[in-house]
Protein backbone atom coordinates (compact mmCIF):
# COMPACT_ATOMS: atom_id res chain seq x y z
CA UNK A 1 0.00 0.00 0.00
CA UNK A 2 1.58 3.51 -0.88
CA UNK A 3 0.84 5.65 1.40
CA UNK A 4 -0.58 9.49 0.24
CA UNK A 5 -0.77 12.61 2.40
CA UNK A 6 -3.79 14.66 1.35
CA UNK A 7 -2.46 18.36 0.05
CA UNK A 8 -4.34 21.38 -1.09
CA UNK A 9 -2.53 23.26 -3.62
CA UNK A 10 -2.81 27.53 -4.37
CA UNK A 11 -1.04 29.72 -6.41
CA UNK A 12 1.56 32.69 -5.38
CA UNK A 13 3.49 34.67 -8.10
CA UNK A 14 2.78 32.09 -10.60
CA UNK A 15 3.96 29.37 -8.80
CA UNK A 16 1.86 26.62 -7.11
CA UNK A 17 2.34 25.69 -3.74
CA UNK A 18 0.86 23.32 -1.27
CA UNK A 19 -0.31 22.78 2.37
CA UNK A 20 -1.44 19.36 4.04
CA UNK A 21 -4.91 19.26 4.25
CA UNK A 22 -4.66 18.51 8.09
CA UNK A 23 -3.07 22.20 8.34
CA UNK A 24 -5.89 23.91 6.71
CA UNK A 25 -8.92 24.84 8.82
CA UNK A 26 -10.70 27.01 6.45
CA UNK A 27 -10.91 27.95 2.65
CA UNK A 28 -12.71 30.94 2.21
CA UNK A 29 -13.80 33.34 -1.38
CA UNK A 30 -13.21 35.93 0.57
CA UNK A 31 -12.88 37.15 4.12
CA UNK A 32 -11.10 39.77 6.57
CA UNK A 33 -7.97 41.43 5.05
CA UNK A 34 -4.93 38.85 4.95
CA UNK A 35 -1.40 39.36 3.84
CA UNK A 36 -0.70 37.59 0.34
CA UNK A 37 1.16 34.23 0.38
CA UNK A 38 3.39 36.37 -1.98
CA UNK A 39 4.52 39.00 -0.04
CA UNK A 40 4.90 36.45 3.58
CA UNK A 41 7.13 34.45 1.50
CA UNK A 42 9.48 37.26 -0.49
CA UNK A 43 8.48 36.08 -3.42
CA UNK A 44 9.12 38.20 -6.39
CA UNK A 45 6.55 39.80 -8.29
CA UNK A 46 4.87 37.81 -11.40
CA UNK A 47 2.39 35.70 -12.88
CA UNK A 48 -0.83 36.29 -12.75
CA UNK A 49 -2.94 34.66 -10.82
CA UNK A 50 -6.62 33.04 -10.70
CA UNK A 51 -9.35 34.68 -7.92
CA UNK A 52 -8.08 35.00 -4.76
CA UNK A 53 -8.87 32.74 -1.75
CA UNK A 54 -8.43 33.25 2.01
CA UNK A 55 -6.51 30.07 3.58
CA UNK A 56 -6.48 29.66 7.28
CA UNK A 57 -3.31 27.70 8.12
CA UNK A 58 -2.83 26.11 11.60
CA UNK A 59 0.38 24.79 13.36
CA UNK A 60 2.02 24.84 16.47
CA UNK A 61 -0.87 25.77 18.35
CA UNK A 62 -2.13 28.70 16.52
CA UNK A 63 -3.88 29.46 13.29
CA UNK A 64 -3.07 32.59 10.48
CA UNK A 65 -4.91 33.59 7.07
CA UNK A 66 -3.11 34.11 4.19
CA UNK A 67 -4.72 35.47 0.61
CA UNK A 68 -3.50 33.03 -2.28
CA UNK A 69 -4.24 32.71 -5.79
CA UNK A 70 -6.92 30.45 -7.05
CA UNK A 71 -7.46 27.81 -8.38
CA UNK A 72 -7.49 25.54 -5.16
CA UNK A 73 -6.83 21.91 -5.97
CA UNK A 74 -6.68 18.71 -3.92
CA UNK A 75 -4.13 16.00 -4.80
CA UNK A 76 -2.85 13.17 -3.32
CA UNK A 77 0.94 13.07 -2.49
CA UNK A 78 2.72 10.39 -2.64
CA UNK A 79 6.45 9.52 -2.69
CA UNK A 80 6.51 8.76 -6.48
CA UNK A 81 5.29 11.80 -6.98
CA UNK A 82 8.08 13.59 -5.06
CA UNK A 83 11.01 15.54 -6.36
CA UNK A 84 14.38 15.95 -4.35
CA UNK A 85 15.20 19.17 -3.74
CA UNK A 86 18.03 21.32 -5.42
CA UNK A 87 21.39 19.61 -4.13
CA UNK A 88 23.32 22.20 -2.06
CA UNK A 89 20.40 24.90 -1.05
CA UNK A 90 18.02 24.59 1.40
CA UNK A 91 14.70 26.58 0.42
CA UNK A 92 13.04 28.59 3.63
CA UNK A 93 9.73 27.40 4.22
CA UNK A 94 9.80 24.39 1.79
CA UNK A 95 9.24 21.24 2.90
CA UNK A 96 9.85 19.88 -0.47
CA UNK A 97 8.90 19.37 -4.02
CA UNK A 98 6.33 17.20 -6.04
CA UNK A 99 4.97 17.42 -9.50
CA UNK A 100 1.66 16.92 -10.03
CA UNK A 101 -0.12 16.66 -12.85
CA UNK A 102 3.46 18.01 -14.60
CA UNK A 103 3.00 20.98 -12.27
CA UNK A 104 6.08 21.79 -10.09
CA UNK A 105 4.58 22.09 -6.49
CA UNK A 106 6.16 23.55 -3.50
CA UNK A 107 4.95 21.32 -0.21
CA UNK A 108 4.94 24.02 2.07
CA UNK A 109 5.95 24.23 6.04
CA UNK A 110 3.06 24.52 7.50
CA UNK A 111 4.45 26.05 10.77
CA UNK A 112 6.73 28.40 9.09
CA UNK A 113 3.87 30.06 7.63
CA UNK A 114 2.09 30.46 11.01
CA UNK A 115 5.48 32.06 12.44
CA UNK A 116 5.56 34.06 9.41
CA UNK A 117 2.20 35.49 9.54
CA UNK A 118 1.41 38.57 11.33
CA UNK A 119 -0.25 37.76 14.65
CA UNK A 120 -3.11 40.02 14.05
CA UNK A 121 -3.49 37.90 10.28
CA UNK A 122 -5.76 35.79 12.74
CA UNK A 123 -8.35 34.80 11.25
CA UNK B 1 82.21 15.34 -28.65
CA UNK B 2 83.30 19.28 -28.36
CA UNK B 3 80.85 19.38 -31.29
CA UNK B 4 78.11 16.74 -29.82
CA UNK B 5 78.00 19.48 -26.53
CA UNK B 6 78.27 22.49 -28.82
CA UNK B 7 75.09 20.65 -31.12
CA UNK B 8 73.03 20.27 -27.77
CA UNK B 9 73.99 23.63 -26.09
CA UNK B 10 73.04 25.42 -29.02
CA UNK B 11 69.78 23.01 -29.32
CA UNK B 12 68.99 24.78 -25.85
CA UNK B 13 69.64 28.14 -26.61
CA UNK B 14 67.38 27.66 -29.62
CA UNK B 15 64.67 25.95 -26.86
CA UNK B 16 64.90 28.66 -24.67
CA UNK B 17 64.49 31.42 -27.52
CA UNK B 18 61.86 29.76 -28.65
CA UNK B 19 58.21 31.97 -28.14
CA UNK B 20 56.51 30.35 -25.34
CA UNK B 21 53.32 29.25 -26.47
CA UNK B 22 50.71 29.41 -23.40
CA UNK B 23 49.01 26.45 -22.51
CA UNK B 24 45.29 26.37 -22.76
CA UNK B 25 41.99 24.53 -21.91
CA UNK B 26 38.68 23.71 -23.12
CA UNK B 27 36.09 26.02 -21.71
CA UNK B 28 32.50 26.72 -22.85
CA UNK B 29 31.45 30.62 -23.60
CA UNK B 30 28.30 31.90 -22.29
CA UNK B 31 26.79 35.41 -23.06
CA UNK B 32 24.51 37.49 -20.81
CA UNK B 33 23.60 40.58 -21.89
CA UNK B 34 26.32 42.70 -21.61
CA UNK B 35 29.78 40.39 -21.63
CA UNK B 36 30.92 36.75 -22.50
CA UNK B 37 31.97 34.50 -19.37
CA UNK B 38 33.60 31.16 -19.75
CA UNK B 39 33.45 28.01 -17.50
CA UNK B 40 36.04 25.45 -17.69
CA UNK B 41 34.44 22.15 -19.77
CA UNK B 42 35.28 19.94 -17.27
CA UNK B 43 32.56 21.67 -15.04
CA UNK B 44 29.95 21.83 -17.67
CA UNK B 45 27.35 18.89 -17.79
CA UNK B 46 25.26 20.42 -20.81
CA UNK B 47 24.26 23.00 -22.82
CA UNK B 48 20.17 23.59 -22.58
CA UNK B 49 17.52 25.65 -24.18
CA UNK B 50 16.41 28.34 -21.66
CA UNK B 51 14.16 26.64 -18.91
CA UNK B 52 10.99 27.01 -17.54
CA UNK B 53 11.69 28.45 -14.07
CA UNK B 54 9.46 28.78 -11.10
CA UNK B 55 10.22 30.99 -8.47
CA UNK B 56 10.40 29.83 -5.11
CA UNK B 57 10.44 31.43 -1.37
CA UNK B 58 13.49 34.08 -0.03
CA UNK B 59 15.45 33.71 -3.15
CA UNK B 60 18.47 36.22 -3.95
CA UNK B 61 17.31 38.48 -7.17
CA UNK B 62 20.30 36.94 -9.02
CA UNK B 63 18.52 33.55 -8.33
CA UNK B 64 15.46 33.22 -11.11
CA UNK B 65 14.13 30.18 -8.96
CA UNK B 66 13.85 26.77 -9.76
CA UNK B 67 14.03 24.21 -13.38
CA UNK B 68 13.65 20.77 -13.76
CA UNK B 69 16.24 19.47 -15.55
CA UNK B 70 16.49 15.81 -16.24
CA UNK B 71 14.50 15.00 -13.58
CA UNK B 72 16.60 17.34 -11.17
CA UNK B 73 15.54 20.58 -9.72
CA UNK B 74 18.42 22.87 -10.25
CA UNK B 75 18.59 27.04 -8.94
CA UNK B 76 18.78 29.28 -12.00
CA UNK B 77 21.33 32.04 -12.01
CA UNK B 78 21.72 35.22 -13.69
CA UNK B 79 25.20 36.30 -13.80
CA UNK B 80 23.85 39.70 -15.26
CA UNK B 81 22.33 40.31 -12.22
CA UNK B 82 25.15 39.53 -10.19
CA UNK B 83 27.37 41.69 -12.10
CA UNK B 84 25.07 44.63 -12.90
CA UNK B 85 21.55 44.19 -11.14
CA UNK B 86 20.02 44.26 -14.59
CA UNK B 87 18.43 41.24 -15.90
CA UNK B 88 19.99 39.10 -18.97
CA UNK B 89 17.26 39.09 -21.67
CA UNK B 90 14.96 36.08 -21.97
CA UNK B 91 14.97 35.37 -26.05
CA UNK B 92 12.95 32.85 -27.52
CA UNK B 93 16.53 31.11 -28.31
CA UNK B 94 17.99 31.80 -25.31
CA UNK B 95 20.22 29.20 -23.40
CA UNK B 96 21.38 27.71 -19.88
CA UNK B 97 24.43 26.01 -19.34
CA UNK B 98 24.36 23.63 -16.26
CA UNK B 99 27.32 23.70 -14.60
CA UNK B 100 28.15 21.44 -11.37
CA UNK B 101 30.93 21.59 -8.46
CA UNK B 102 31.26 19.08 -6.41
CA UNK B 103 27.67 17.71 -5.91
CA UNK B 104 26.01 21.48 -6.51
CA UNK B 105 24.37 21.87 -9.87
CA UNK B 106 23.26 25.46 -11.03
CA UNK B 107 22.23 26.61 -14.23
CA UNK B 108 23.04 29.72 -15.49
CA UNK B 109 21.19 31.67 -18.27
CA UNK B 110 22.43 32.81 -21.22
CA UNK B 111 21.37 34.61 -24.61
CA UNK B 112 24.33 32.74 -26.34
CA UNK B 113 26.42 29.92 -25.71
CA UNK B 114 29.96 29.22 -27.56
CA UNK B 115 32.37 26.08 -27.47
CA UNK B 116 34.80 24.68 -27.29
CA UNK B 117 36.96 27.44 -26.46
CA UNK B 118 40.39 26.92 -25.52
CA UNK B 119 41.54 29.55 -23.29
CA UNK B 120 45.20 30.10 -21.94
CA UNK B 121 45.62 29.90 -18.26
CA UNK B 122 47.14 33.49 -17.63
CA UNK B 123 45.41 36.41 -16.96
CA UNK B 124 44.65 39.20 -20.05
CA UNK B 125 46.73 41.43 -18.24
CA UNK B 126 47.81 39.61 -14.94
CA UNK B 127 45.97 42.57 -13.19
CA UNK B 128 43.40 40.55 -11.38
CA UNK B 129 41.72 43.63 -10.06
CA UNK B 130 42.04 46.19 -13.14
CA UNK B 131 40.66 44.15 -15.54
CA UNK B 132 37.54 44.47 -14.66
CA UNK B 133 35.24 46.62 -16.15
CA UNK B 134 33.96 49.05 -13.83
CA UNK B 135 35.91 48.34 -10.98
CA UNK B 136 36.75 45.25 -8.59
CA UNK B 137 36.38 41.87 -10.02
CA UNK B 138 34.11 39.72 -8.40
CA UNK B 139 35.84 36.85 -6.45
CA UNK B 140 33.76 34.45 -8.80
CA UNK B 141 35.63 35.41 -11.80
CA UNK B 142 39.14 33.97 -11.41
CA UNK B 143 40.45 35.56 -14.53
CA UNK B 144 39.98 37.27 -17.82
CA UNK B 145 41.38 36.29 -20.81
CA UNK B 146 40.83 37.08 -24.68
CA UNK B 147 40.27 34.78 -27.85
CA UNK B 148 39.23 35.78 -30.68
CA UNK B 149 36.75 38.75 -30.96
CA UNK B 150 35.56 38.68 -27.14
CA UNK B 151 37.13 38.92 -23.96
CA UNK B 152 35.78 36.15 -21.38
CA UNK B 153 35.71 36.31 -17.85
CA UNK B 154 36.57 32.90 -16.68
CA UNK B 155 34.61 31.74 -13.38
CA UNK B 156 35.53 30.02 -10.69
CA UNK B 157 32.26 27.36 -10.52
CA UNK B 158 32.91 27.07 -6.52
CA UNK B 159 33.46 30.32 -5.65
CA UNK B 160 30.47 30.99 -7.76
CA UNK B 161 28.24 28.99 -6.37
CA UNK B 162 29.15 30.21 -3.30
CA UNK B 163 28.30 33.73 -4.17
CA UNK B 164 25.30 32.69 -5.81
CA UNK B 165 23.29 30.50 -3.68
CA UNK B 166 25.56 32.53 -0.09
CA UNK B 167 24.87 30.72 3.24
CA UNK B 168 22.07 28.22 1.69
CA UNK B 169 25.17 26.38 -0.25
Amino acid sequence: MTAAVAVVSFGAAGARFALPVAAVRRLDGAGPPAPHLAAVLALPPGGAGGLPRVVAVHAAGATRAVTVDGPLKVHAVTAATLVPGPRGWAIPAVLGFALVDDELVQLLDAAYLVHAVPAEAAP
Amino acid sequence: MTDLAELLAGAADARAAAPRVAPTRPHVGLRTASRWFALAATEVIEVVAAPAVTRVPAAPPHVLGLAMLRGRLLPVIDLELLVTGRATPRLEHGRAIVARHGDVEVAIVAVATRGLIELADGDVDGDAAAAAPGGERPAWIAREVAAGDALFAVIDAAALIARALGSHA
